[in-house]
């Protein structure tokens, strides 16, 4: 079994205490954010219908579904791993981070692919965020006067 | 102090915990909108409940509850989806998109 330089294992501890913390701030800033109102979620569903009202929109909603589905079960296959080798201290070392199936990345693909084959819809419609936005907003055309 | 895989779970069971909750309160409580989710419109402005996103919706929750419940069952390991679910959800989005590819190309309606 290697033996390591004792500064070299204290100082591998520290990094991952620093960097735990720091994704911790970072995490409770942002969650701290969205509990206050900072940061916006009302319009995460929605997006402009064809008389350019907004409505909820099916893709968004799936997209969002299938995100917290996946990062989830990922979180919880990193988890059971964890407490697997927490549980049998054999002196192997913590498992890497497990293999995504393809039928996964597919289902992701899906989502994502028809989030953005709806909004190419709705753009080809004139009735996209910015689309119709910048329709609405454009300027007249100025008239040259008369000769 | 804990071990650092431990202050790893704390941190992610929090984080992730928190942003689901947060999002699923808001959903409920209508802060996140989700008015017409399921609605249509005709060319007239008259709404009407969509087929089309009516079966995206139950496919989409058939899928995400199924496939949660298979990593509750076996965490130990990313399982794959079949891939019949793959096709069922691809078919279920051509659906969708044809519908209002077809309503926005006619003008009748929107979904």
């Amino acid at each position: 079994m290697p033996v390591y330089n004792p500064s070299l294992v204290f100082l591998e501890l520290l990094a991952g205490y620093i960097i735990c913390a720091l994704i911790a701030i970072i995490g409770f800033v942002v969650a701290w954010k969205i509990a206050t109102g900072s940061i916006d979620l009302s319009q995460l569903l929605t997006e402009k219908d064809a008389s350019g009202q907004t409505s909820a929109s099916m893709g968004r909603f799936q997209l969002l579904i299938f995100i917290f589905v996946i990062s989830l079960s990922f979180f919880l296959v990193v988890i059971s791993n964890i407490k697997i080798v927490q549980a049998k201290p054999t002196g192997q070392s913590l498992p890497g981070l497990p293999e995504v199936p393809n039928g996964v990345l597919g289902l992701l693909g899906i989502s994502a692919s028809s989030y953005a084959v709806g909004k190419a819809i709705q753009h080809g419609s004139g009735t996209g965020d910015e689309g119709g936005e910048a329709a609405r907003h454009q300027a007249p055309v100025p008239q040259s006067p008369p000769r | 102090m804990p071990e650092i895989a431990q202050l790893v779970i704390w941190i992610g069971e929090t984080f992730i915990g928190f942003l689901v909750v947060v999002v699923a309160t808001q959903i409920l409580t209508g802060n996140i909108r989700t008015r017409g989710l399921i609605a249509g419109k005709t060319a007239s402005g008259g709404q009407f409940v969509s087929g089309g996103r009516v079966q995206l919706l139950i496919a989409t929750l058939t899928a995400a509850v199924g496939y949660l419940g298979q990593v509750m069952q076996h965490p130990q390991k990313f399982p794959d989806i079949p891939q019949s679910w793959l096709w069922l959800l691809g078919g279920s989005q051509l659906l969708y998109q044809g519908a209002k590819l077809h309503g926005r190309r006619t003008k009748r309606f929107y979904v």
